[in-house]
């Protein structure tokens, strides 16, 4: 680790381990309830979103910002251009996960499949995006130096911003789901996370080896 | 091998042409939504129906439009298959319909509710979706609806259910009806035990 501010990858990392065993968790109850073992009789409809949810938003999302937050100083030459902003992000992360999956208890959807979150979170969700974008943009942006890596990186991570935009997508017919749930997911999960993917994968590969003297 | 400028026209070619093709097509979905699926039929009852349909998260276990969890049965053609008097009946109380099998949530709801929800499956089973849901290629064709008193269609339960059938007469009271010795959960009747469609089988 050579910058001080990529230790907020830590915090990340750990949400991701919790977001783990819960997703584990959702999972046997849903299980048990298809083999006829149900807690009670919405346990399968209750689990279904926390656990897709635990596993793709709030599970790969801070993945991957984590491993952001990681990469791109040390791809930058240069420390996290805000720290701070990193942990309010953090923070509001950890505030829309947690209402949300509370809430799915509540009965308190959206949903639609993969929008489950109320619309309250959007916005939440929202100012979170634009923090995380700002805090790496500005990293790469005044980094002393620019490596394909980065801009790879950055570039997967930005447009994986853009992805949940359907949410805003009106919804009075059921019709539009289904077209903006195709785009988004050929877009976003086929396309977008190769990117990001495949950044981390030039990091592990070519500049963690450099940097150890490997 | 490429040169760097054959690789960069590749590229910028392949990847401008595509989605030049998905907007294109997605453009073109846009403008044939409102004639596929009858908008000007949606009427409030419709939109009331999709808001308890979304409030309530169906969509963790059922399809529709082939969207959703894949562990309750599609409802895209569920009026289709059911007929709306079925419909009700069920949503009064779930459970009570198919007991020993998977449990649907009992949400309670009112009247006014279920009228806009069997509003709503009438406007989605309309929907042109180029022959979506297909029929099943392997099974054998399903028995004929079977018509129930006041001339309320009865659509017949698919196999699985009929094996712990517990039908419910419609236009009479609304009763639990469990037939003697139904199964114990997990095990499958014998085709014996199974009754005839159609027949409603009553307490004894």
């Amino acid at each position: 680790m050579k910058y001080r501010s990529q230790r907020i990858a830590w915090l990340f990392f750990a949400t991701c381990m919790l977001l783990l065993s819960l997703q584990i968790v959702y999972g046997f109850i849903m299980g048990f309830a298809r083999i006829g073992f149900d807690l009670h009789s919405g346990s399968r409809s209750t689990s279904r979103a926390p656990r897709t949810r635990t596993c793709s938003s709030y599970g790969c999302s801070p993945a991957s910002l984590g491993a952001a937050y990681y990469i791109l100083p040390e791809e930058a030459d240069r420390e996290l251009w805000s720290p701070k902003l990193a942990v309010v992000q953090w923070a509001s992360l950890v505030v829309v996960g947690v209402t949300a999956i509370v809430g799915f208890h509540l009965n308190w959807w959206e949903g639609r499949k993969f929008l489950e979150i109320p619309r309250p979170l959007d916005f939440l969700v929202v100012a979170n995006v634009l923090m995380f974008v700002g805090n790496i943009g500005m990293t790469v942006w005044n980094g002393r130096r620019y490596t394909t890596t980065a801009l790879v990186l950055l570039a997967g991570l930005v447009s994986a911003a853009a992805v949940p935009a359907r949410r805003w997508s009106g919804s009075t017919t059921r019709r539009s789901t289904p077209t903006s749930a195709g785009g988004s997911c050929t877009c976003g999960s086929r396309g977008v996370w190769e990117l990001i993917m495949g950044a981390i994968l030039s990091y592990l590969l070519i500049d963690s080896r450099a940097s150890t003297g490997r | 091998m490429l040169s760097k400028s054959q690789a960069r026209l590749f590229f910028l070619s392949a990847t401008g042409g595509f989605s030049l093709v998905f907007l294109g097509l997605t453009a073109d979905t846009i403008r044939q939504t409102p004639a596929r699926t009858h908008q000007e039929a949606m009427t409030p009852a419709v939109v009331r129906g999709k808001e308890i349909f979304d409030r309530n998260n169906c969509m963790g276990c059922h399809t529709i439009l082939g969207e959703g969890a894949y562990y309750a049965p599609e409802l895209t053609k569920v009026v289709d298959r059911r007929g709306e008097g079925w419909i009700r009946l069920f949503l009064k109380d779930p459970a009570a319909m198919f007991p020993n099998e998977r449990k649907m949530v009992q949400y309670d709801f009112t009247d006014a509710q279920i009228d806009d929800l069997v509003a709503f499956f009438g406007w989605i089973g309309r929907i042109d979706t180029n022959g979506f849901p297909p029929a099943p290629d392997l099974a054998p064709p399903p028995p004929p609806p079977v018509a129930g008193p006041r001339g309320v269609s009865v659509g017949t339960a698919p196999d699985i259910f009929d094996r712990c059938l517990c039908r419910v007469p419609l236009g009479g009271r609304h009763r639990r009806l469990h037939r003697p010795g139904a199964r114990r959960r997990g095990r499958p009747s014998t085709p014996t035990r199974r009754s005839t469609p159609g027949s409603p089988t009553r307490r004894p």
